[in-house]
Parts: C-alpha cells; structure tokens; sequence
C-alpha cells in the first residue's frame, strides 16, 4: 500500500476506522447483553448496561470530532472522503443501536414476572437474527468486504419477518392473558426495539457498500410486510 | 445534447525527439469546464498549448494526431493561426497586462479582427470588463496603465482581453496559481459565469480547484491520459489507483 | 564548537579587502574630480555671450565664439540619430525576434560586436575612403555616416537586449489573441522595452557627441559658419581638437569652453539616460 505523503493523515484515517470498530463491538456487546438480561431479569446487567451507554455517545462524539477535524483539515477526497463520511454516518447508526439496547434494559427492569419461556425463545431467535447482522455488517467494515455488506443488505427482511411473527404471538398472549398486559406492551416495544437494529445494522451494511464501491446500493431494501400495520 | 468543442485523436506531442504526449483521446464539451490535473511535467501545460498551436512559435516542437475544433483538424497545415488563436483565447500563469492602458488591453485585441467606431469600442471594452466582474474596480481609470492594477485585477484583465475577442473557448493555464485565496476566489466564480458562454479548459496544480469548479476532469500521467470522466466521479470514486493516489496526495 | 580563529582570519581579510577597495575608489574618483575641476575653471572662464552668437576666430584675432561650430554638432548629431535610430532599432527587433539563432542573425551580432570594439578613427577613415575621397570633399553628411557608424551597434545591442528581458509570456499573450508577430513585435514587445531601447539610444547618442577622430576625416572643420552639411562642417569636437593644440591664447580658451558644453551635455544625456531606465525597472 501507497503512503501519504503526510503520514499523519493515513495514521488519522486509521485511527477513525478502528475507533468505529471498537465502538461497534461495544454496541454488539451492549445489544446481546440486553437480550440476555431479558432472559435472566438480571439487575446487575441491567445497570451495567444502562451505565455503558454514556460510553457509546462518548464514541459517537469523538467520532464526530476526529471527521469534523478531518474534513477541516485535510479536505479528504475519493476513498479518503467516503471513509470519514462513512465513519461518521455509521458511528451515528451504532449510537442509535445502543440507545435501542439500553431502552430494552430499562424496559427488563419495569417487568413484572418473568419472561414467558417460549415468548422469551422467539424473542432470542429475532435478536440472534439481528445480532448476525450487525457483526456481519460490522466485519464488513473491518474487512472491507462489499459483498459480504450487500448480504446483510438482503438479509434484512428475515429480521423484519421474524418479528412480525413475534408480535403476533405477542398480540395473541395479550388476548388470552389480560392480566399481564403491560409486561407484554413492553415486550412488544423491546420487539419493535429489535426490528430497528436490524434496520441499523442494514443501514450500516449499506454505508460500508459505499464506502468500498463508491456507489450507493441500487433497489429498493428487501422489506419484510409488517403485519400489524396491515391490519 | 451533448456537443464536443474539441475533440482530440491520437494526439502525440514531441519535444524535439522526445514524447511529451502518448496517444491523447479526449473530447472537451461545448460549454463546460474541462479541467486537467497531475503531477508537474505530465503534459498537461502541453496538452493545452497544442489547442491553440501555441508550440508552434517554437521550432522543434510537433504534434501529430487529430484535434477537431467544432469538425476541423486544427492541425492541418491550412490552418490560419492566428484566425484560430482569435477563436481559442488563453489565459496564462502570470498576468501579463500589455504595456498600455486598461482600456487598450482591451481594444488591442478586438481592433486585430474588427473595425468598431469608438462607441461600439465603448461598449465592447465595458461589455468585456463586466464580464471579467472587474468593470466596477477598472471604470474610473480605464487610461491608466494595466500594469497599475493587483496581480489579481491583472489577471481578471487578462481574462477580460481574451473574451474580448469573443473567442469559442478558452484555455487557462493555471490561472490563479499566482493568485492570493481571495483573488483566486473571484476568478474561480467568475470561470462558473463564464461557462454559460464559452467551453473552458483549464490546468490546474490545485485538485480543489479542479473539483470546485470543473465539469470533466482529466488526469493526466506522464504525457498520457490517465482516466478522463465527470469531476464528481473522479473526486469521489476514481476507476484508476493512479489517479486515486493523485487525488488523495498518494504517490504510489 | 565554533572555531574562533575561522571567524577571525575572515574578519581581518575582510577589512582587508575593504580597505583596498575602497583605497581604489578614491584613486578614481579623486583622478575624475580634478579633471572635472580644470574643467569646469577653464570652461567657465571662455563661456560668454560671445562664446554662443560668434563664429570660430581666425588665427590671431582676437575674441570669436563656438557658434558655428555649436550648430555644427548640433546638425551632424542629430543628422546621425535620424539614420542611426531606425536602422539600430530595426536590426535589434530583427536580432531579438525573427533571428532565432540563425546564421544571418549570429554574423549580423558578431559584426556588431566588432564595430563596437572597433577603433573610432578606423571608422572615420573608412567612410574617408569609400565617401570623402570619392566626392573628393569634405562634408557633414560624411560626419554623419560615421557617426552613424558608430551608434547603430550600440543601439543595435541595447535594443537586442532589451527586447530579450521582455518575459516569453507576454509574446504568447498576445500571440493568442490572434495577433500576427510583427504586431507583436512592435505593438507588445519594443512598447513593453521602450524605456530600456529609449535609454540605449541616449547613450548612443551621448558616445557619438564626443568623437573626434572620424570627423577628422569626414566633417573637418569650417572656420565659418554653413548650413549646408555638404561642405566641410565645423563641429565642437574638431575645433576643440585644433584650438587645444594651437598657440593662441584665446583659441585654447574656446576650447576649454567646448569642452565644458560637451561634457555637460553628455551628463545630461546620462542623467536622463538613467531615469528612463529606473521607470523602466519599476514598471
């Protein structure tokens, strides 16, 4: 590989590309925590992982400052431009993804009894799903593999399929236990909650296309019906 | 529609026995900004000088090829240079004000190709200030000598004698690397104003520049053409390593 | 560790050198200035009324003027810048624009070079031997041609290196706008380098002012007072030549005073000569 001339703005590059690696392996980690916190109802998780957000933003903020700096400073074009925007862009869908894992930390707390067993195992199958996607998405980033981002990309309505089925079931819980309604209303955000990372982790697989091909994904994303709506 | 200005062919260009071009197709469409980047002593200077035949002053200097100006080879041997060069203006690196009034820098050129009364001469030397956007700093002291203005007044008059002339396209050789931030702005505007009108070429040192203001972008490598496309393209994902490497500060 | 001893032994070969340098240039100057001062002494002491409305004095009369030959000079210089001025001017835009290293050019420098390292009385006699001795008279014309002889080279070169300080880009400027080259050799290029071509011509000028020797042989002198240049002219130069040399009292004295209006003439010519070329420089 080529060096720059001025070797402190391929070492600054390279510094972004791995403070976005390390801040998705905390989301990653932050995601699955919750889900498993889910399951054990437990506190302890629960408040680490409500603690850990602050480091999420606080990633997204230096992110945002070292592309700021970048682009004031080194007027970056071609694949150095689409590696700070890129950076910059899915630093934005990783804090997204983390506000999303602490709000079903939050909702774990608020529950009342346990999580129904096989309602809990439908849950895991959703979030496995999309928890394939973000590290998908986020090796992408890393390897710097195109197609294994268009993948993900493709890969997204299985997600969104997922939780359809998962709210249905969830919608019928509600009909037959009217007791346990609020836990099921926050189960079914936590659901909603797992939908939308999915959706960020695509939204980050379509960010890494750009950043190697320097096109956007042609076509309309893979979308899953969403059932309730259509109702 | 799209129509070319300038459309070259297997252009070679030689210094004496040495090969300043290798084999240049490139079209340059009609009023748009064409602008050719790359490292010093990549031909693009060169490239730009056959044109408007330019290396013809100097003996030693040949080019072969074909370079079609709106159909005719400008390179044959009927051409009349200096009815071409009235039609393809230049703009050089440094101003270079004639030794006369602003008002005669102006006229010189128009009086060369036109018997105009004083008041159309009038007219066609404010029509030219205006459009150069130095009318406003030139207006109260039009008999002034032009070496009295700013380097970068200068080189708006400078552009304001060649469009004078009312060429088809014009050629600026690194218009503003002399310049200050400021001058260098307005000449960057006014090239934006100038394109509704004429097909401009320009070359450029500066990569900001080129994507700041051009259409089409060619770079250019040791006398050859390295990748040619829209200014968008080459500035965001280029098809050629070299040209990436160039445009990023890579030299690979 | 700096090296004291170095910076030392500069230092002193540096005084050194000043001194001597400077030593030389009040050697010079103090010979110009009592020149200047015999000079100015004796020229003033001649210079009258007189000196300017009267003809030369025949040998021993008394009184008498340079008017005759003041007009002299005056008809032969300028006769001289009127052929020299174009012919030089033209040559030197030749040199400078159309030569481009070809042989003609390179033998027309070459033999320029060598008129203007030539001695002035080989100048004179060889108009003396192509002209005067064929029309068998001597006559201002023939003054004027050697004169002329003289200053083209000069003008030539100065004009030739004039036009090459204008910048290459200029031409190509106004090549591209369609302009054909003797227009850019006229209109652009001699207009840029006037004051340098300007202030050529006035050093031309001030050298032939002061010849004597090929007006010994082409003008001689005239103890009267002629408008015609066909006859022999009388001229500040050559009268000062026979009136120095002469044991009258009041003919050395006119020549004092010749000497003086020359001199004076060739420092305005200088002087002016010199602020031509510092607009020059500052434009």
């Amino acid at each position: 590989m080529s060096e720059h001339i001025v070797s402190s703005f391929e070492e600054q590059l390279k510094i972004l590309h791995n403070t976005v690696i390390k801040m998705g392996a905390l989301t990653e980690a932050q995601f699955s925590n919750s889900v498993i916190a889910l399951g054990k109802n437990d506190e302890d998780l629960i408040d680490k992982i409500v603690g850990k957000d602050d480091r999420v933003d606080e990633f997204e903020k230096k992110i945002e400052l070292q592309v700021i700096n970048l682009i004031a400073l080194r007027h970056p074009v071609a694949n150095d431009l689409r590696e700070t925007v890129s950076a910059m862009k899915i630093s934005a869908e990783l804090e997204r993804i983390g506000d999303l894992s602490k709000n079903i930390a939050k909702r774990c707390k608020v529950l009342k009894n346990k999580v129904p067993t096989e309602i809990y195992k439908t849950i895991q199958n959703c979030a496995e799903f999309a928890q394939k996607n973000l590290k998908l998405s986020i090796d992408a980033y890393t390897n710097r593999k195109s197609e294994a981002a268009l993948d993900v990309w493709k890969k997204d309505k299985n997600v969104d399929e997922f939780v359809n089925t998962l709210m249905e079931d969830l919608v019928t819980h509600m009909k037959t236990n009217k007791k346990n309604l609020e836990d099921d209303t926050h189960l079914l955000f936590i659901s909603k909650n797992i939908e939308r990372i999915g959706d960020h982790a695509t939204n980050i697989a379509e960010q890494v296309y750009f950043l190697i091909e320097g096109v956007q994904i042609k076509g309309q994303r893979p979308k899953g019906e969403d059932k309730l709506q259509a109702k | 529609m799209k129509k070319n200005a300038i459309e070259i062919k297997n252009l070679d260009f030689f210094y004496g026995k040495s090969k300043a071009l290798k084999n240049i197709n490139l079209n340059i469409e009609e009023k748009k900004i064409t602008a050719f980047i790359g490292p010093s002593g990549c031909g693009k200077s060169t490239l730009l000088r056959t044109l408007n035949r330019m290396y013809d002053l100097y003996p030693g200097q040949k080019a072969e090829g074909e370079i079609n100006f709106y159909g005719k080879n400008i390179l044959g041997a009927k051409i009349d240079l200096n009815l071409l060069r009235s039609e393809i203006g230049m703009v050089f690196q440094k101003p270079t004000p004639f030794p006369m009034s602003i008002y005669d820098n102006i006229a010189f050129g128009v009086r060369l190709y036109e018997n105009l009364n004083k008041k159309m001469m009038d007219e066609r030397v404010q029509w030219a200030l205006h459009k150069a956007a130095i009318w406003d700093e030139t207006k109260d002291k039009l008999n002034q000598s032009g070496l009295s203005l700013s380097g970068g007044q200068q080189q708006r008059l400078c552009i304001a004698r060649g469009i004078a002339v009312k060429p088809k396209v014009l050629l600026m050789d690194e218009p503003t690397s002399a310049l200050d931030p400021i001058s260098t702005n307005k000449i960057e505007e006014l090239t934006n104003e100038l394109k509704r009108d004429y097909t401009i070429a320009i070359v450029t040192h500066n990569m900001q520049q080129a994507a700041r203001i051009s259409d089409y972008t060619a770079f250019m490598y040791l006398g050859e053409l390295v990748e040619f496309g829209e200014t968008k393209k080459m500035f965001l994902k280029p098809e050629r390593k070299e040209t990436e490497n160039y445009i990023t500060g890579r030299f690979g | 560790m700096m090296d004291l001893a170095i910076y030392k032994r500069r230092k002193t070969k540096n005084i050194i050198g000043l001194f001597l340098s400077n030593f030389a240039m009040l050697l010079g100057i103090a010979a110009l200035l009592s020149i200047l001062f015999v000079l100015f002494y004796n020229g003033f002491a001649a210079i009258d009324f007189n000196f300017f409305v009267n003809s030369t004095p025949a040998a021993g009369s008394p009184n008498g003027g340079l008017a005759n030959a003041i007009i002299g000079s005056l008809m032969i210089v300028g006769i001289t810048t009127l052929l020299s001025t174009p012919a030089g001017i033209l040559a030197g835009i030749y040199l400078s624009e159309y030569s481009g290293g070809n042989i003609f050019g390179s033998i027309t420098r070459f033999i320029s070079d060598i008129m203007l390292s030539a001695p002035s009385i080989v100048i004179g006699l060889f108009v003396y031997a192509v002209y005067v001795s064929k029309v068998r008279h001597y006559s201002g014309y023939a003054g004027a041609f050697a004169l002329s002889l003289i200053a083209i080279p000069v003008i030539l070169r100065t004009t030739e290196n004039m036009l090459r300080l204008i910048p290459v880009q200029l031409r190509e400027a106004a090549f591209a706008l369609g302009a054909p080259k003797w227009k850019v050799s006229i209109n652009i290029v001699l207009r840029a380098a006037r004051n340098g071509v300007l202030t050529g011509l006035l050093l031309a000028i001030a050298r032939v002012s002061g010849e004597t020797a090929p007006l010994l042989f082409t003008a001689l002198s005239n103890q009267y007072f002629t408008s015609s240049l066909n006859k022999p002219t009388a001229n500040l130069p050559v009268v000062i030549y026979q009136f120095a040399l002469s044991p009258y009292k009041n003919w050395i004295s006119l020549a004092w005073g010749g000497a003086l209006l020359i001199t004076l003439t060739v420092l305005l010519l200088n002087i002016i000569a010199r602020v031509f070329l510092k607009e020059n420089k500052t434009a």
